[in-house]
């Protein structure tokens, strides 16, 4: 290889003297010293290899001047010394930033002082960039340090010790070795020290009491000299040292090693790379314990937030089943109720009608039997009027009779037949006879209303006994009638509009149904709120049956209408109404269960509910999911 | 001039129940049913049109449209109707409707259904005593009705003051 150059760039035109510094001390030797006073004139110049570039810009910041040396390959390698004044650096923060310069030298400087330093620089660019060796051996490693302490720092630990033993045995004469087995003491936790071991042979690892546990703090990076650094802080050991395997060890009390330091200075140097040694490992590690113990924090964050998710579903989940089990332990108290209601209701119908025919036999033998008869029967069979209508029936009859007292007694007991009212204004006798007659009559009408309700509701309630049964020839429409009877309470109000086909009997489980009718029902009563209209129409589409119930409430808002079949959704939290409205997600699962489809259809004034079923109804797999 | 006692209540069956449960109250008395909070609106015009006076508003709470809490509450502004005497006769009312009809609504007094007609009976007739007692109308004309007791002090005073 060619010998390689010293580049001097001083645009300020003091090349000359700086040359003339290193050739005076034979450094012209070593390598080619050569100036230019430009950056350009440098780049444009043919130098290879550059070991050495010496910049003297004082007045330059050195960013734009190192910047297009280093873009420059032949450059990019070469060690920088630059010259400084008494007014310091300016603008050197991103070759700093990118380590360019190795070094900065002070003016005025000593005589010798820059050669030295380019001696040095040299033979760290020998060593990296230098030839190979034709042998194959490694490139010889530049100077080394000449100071004990960073001399110390390139040697190994074993070595240090060795030379640490070698130069306290020298000052003290041959120390004792203590071959000790496992398991002895050197320094004990929160005791002060009186003397340090050297550590020739074994292991030797650091223990803490914490709280009611020993925690290790070092095993691996335990130094060689125990005892060093609570020495050097005058303090107690914070850590039992114990010997981990059979050790040979040295000891030296305080006295001894202060006699020691006193005849050979070199041992304060390796004491001191020791200790600084021990600390950086032991500060590295802890660091290390520092990034692992953030990323276990972090992991663990993340493991919680995954346990209260998924608490939170369990709770959910949880919820869903209780209330299917009050739903099911309902079904079954609706069934043995609807059950027991059949006896009395039976019994109530059939004494009714034994009352009106005893009542007609005892009439026969009264001589006003024929008006009482038509009496009773005029208050009994009478249609269904509003109170405005009552009222203003009762002012035709007061009219008629004009007695206005006699009117409202008459009216009030159900007569609103003038031609009755007429006859009772015959006589007191007679009048009251009447008046007694419409009452009968009125309460056999309440009698027969309720108990036809009861009927109706007992009925409606069958669908629910029989949860997993199904149906042939199952009617769609006579299962909307009974689902609107039982939610009729929440319907008063609202105005109903029937448009029912002409449908087949399906393949059906009539109590699922039910419940799907009821909750889109329940809904649609809810959002009208006791004043609108719902309209059910049923008609056949080919193989299906198709259901669709509308109503002109205010509507269901977008971010809840995509959420609506969710099983778990409730716009009513959850709240158990008495076994109805449990939503939709339960009667989009019964509806699923059939083979059918429903969708919701929504905007303010009309909402939509489609239920298509399939005639042939659900699978015949008796292991399918029922209620 | 009489006392209406209006009786609201949607269900023909338990409103012609109630109305027989109370004819006893005739003569000076007129009980007037109501199927709904418009109509018995309707039916106060007429009453007050007549000459007469609404004593009691006996009304139940689940009415088709606006409920018989939010009606008693209503007729707290108007002072034609401020001295009448209210009484909820329901099985639907909840804890927040029952509040709000005591303390906002001038609740006297709750018959929870199925009532009893004893009960029925005590009820109107102190709610009615209350009334004209309140109104410094002569117990007099409407002994029959009241309750005894308090109407035969309530006389020596309106004696005395004549």
């Amino acid at each position: 290889m060619s010998t390689p150059y010293a580049l001097i760039l001083s645009p300020e035109g003091r090349a000359t003297k700086i040359a003339h510094e290193l050739t005076a001390n034979g450094f012209d030797e070593l390598v080619h010293v050569v100036a230019e006073p430009t950056v350009e004139a440098a780049l444009a110049a043919t130098y290879s290899p550059v070991a050495l570039i010496i910049l003297d810009c004082r007045s330059t910041p050195l960013d734009d001047v190192i910047f297009p040396l280093r873009k420059d390959p032949r450059y990019a390698n070469a060690r920088i010394l630059s010259m400084v004044g008494n007014d310091g650096v300016v603008g050197a923060e991103s070759s700093l930033d990118r380590g360019w310069v190795a070094a900065f030298i002070g003016l005025p400087m000593t005589h010798g002082l820059l050669a030295r330093h380019c001696r040095d620089q040299l033979s760290r660019w020998m060593e990296r960039h230098g030839p190979e060796p034709e042998d194959g051996s490694p490139r010889p490693r530049h100077n080394p340090p000449e100071s004990d302490l960073l001399r110390d720092f390139e040697s190994s630990e074993t070595t240090r010790t060795l030379e640490l033993i070698t130069v306290i045995e020298r000052a003290l004469g041959p120390r004792p070795r203590l071959r000790l087995p496992a398991g002895v003491r050197l320094t004990r936790q929160d005791v002060p020290i009186d003397g340090v071991y050297i550590v020739l042979e074994g292991e030797v690892a650091l223990t803490r009491q914490v709280g009611d546990e020993t925690m290790l703090f070092h095993q691996d990076t335990t130094g060689r000299v125990v005892g060093l650094l609570a020495l050097s802080t005058g303090s107690r050991s914070r850590f039992n040292s114990t010997t981990m395997t059979p050790a040979v060890v040295v000891h030296l009390s305080t006295y001894q090693l202060d006699q020691a330091l006193q005849l050979e200075p070199q041992v304060s140097a390796i004491l001191a790379s020791s200790a600084i040694t021990q600390l950086s490992t032991r500060l590295a590690r802890s660091e290390h314990l520092h990034t692992e113990r953030r990323f276990l924090v972090r992991r663990l964050e993340k493991e919680r937030a995954e346990l209260a998710e998924a608490l939170e579903q369990l709770r959910e989940a949880r919820l869903e089943l209780v209330t299917q089990a009050r739903f099911a332990t309902l079904g079954e108290l609706s069934a043995g109720i609807a059950h027991e209601l059949n006896n009395p209701v039976a019994a109530l119908i059939r004494s009714t009608e034994h009352l009106v025919e005893d009542v007609a036999d005892l009439m026969v033998t009264n001589p006003n039997g024929e008006l009482i008869a038509n009496t009773v029967d005029h208050a009994a069979n009478r249609g269904a009027t509003s109170t405005r209508e009552d009222r203003a029936a009762r002012r035709e009859l007061s009219r008629v009779i004009r007695d206005e007292e006699l009117a409202h007694r008459l009216s009030a007991a159900g007569v609103r037949n003038p031609a009755i009212a007429k006859a009772a204004t015959k006589s007191k006798k007679l009048a009251d006879t009447i008046e007694l007659s419409a009452k009968l009559g009125t309460s056999l009408r309440a009698i027969n209303l309720a108990s036809a309700q009861i009927t109706r509701l007992v009925s409606s309630l069958r669908s629910y006994s029989r949860p997993d049964e199904t149906l042939e020839g199952f009617s769609v429409n006579t299962s909307l009638e009974d689902a609107l009877h039982l939610v009729s309470h929440r319907l008063r109000g609202v105005e109903l509009v029937r448009d029912y086909g002409d449908l087949p009997g399906i393949r059906a489980r009539s109590a699922q149904l039910g419940q799907v009718w009821t909750n889109i029902l329940v809904n649609a009563a809810d959002a009208l709120d006791g004043s609108g209209c719902i309209e059910l129409r049923t008609r056949r589409a080919l193989r299906e049956v198709v259901v669709t119930i509308t109503d002109d409430g205010p509507g269901i808002p977008a971010e809840v209408l995509e959420r609506v079949f969710e099983p778990r959704f409730t716009t009513k939290h959850g709240q158990v109404r008495f076994g109805l409205g449990m939503g939709l997600g339960i009667a989009a699962r019964f509806v699923h269960g059939h083979s059918g489809t429903i969708t919701i259809d929504s905007a303010p004034g009309r909402t939509c509910v489609e239920v298509r079923l399939p005639v042939n109804g659900p699978p015949e797999d008796p292991t399918q999911e029922a209620s | 001039m009489k006392l209406a006692i209006i009786v609201l209540e949607d269900e023909p069956p338990v409103r012609d129940a109630i109305a027989r449960d109370l004819e006893e109250f005739t003569g000076s008395i007129r009980i007037e049913p109501a199927e709904d909070v418009p109509d018995a609106r309707d039916l106060i015009e007429e009453i007050l049109a007549d000459g007469d006076v609404v004593a009691l508003l006996l009304a139940d709470h689940r009415l088709p449209g606006e409920s018989g809490v939010d009606f008693l509450v209503s007729t707290m502004e108007d002072p034609r109707l401020a001295a009448a005497r209210r009484v909820l006769i329901t099985g639907q009312a909840d804890h927040a409707d029952t509040i709000r009809a005591v303390n906002s609504g001038g609740l006297a007094h709750y018959i929870a259904k199925p009532w009893d007609a004893g009960e029925l009976h005590a009820v109107v007739r102190e709610q009615l005593t209350t009334y004209v007692l309140s109104q410094g109308l002569n117990p007099l004309s409407y002994l029959q009705h009241l309750d005894m007791d308090r109407a035969i002090v309530a006389m020596r005073d309106f004696s005395l003051s004549d």
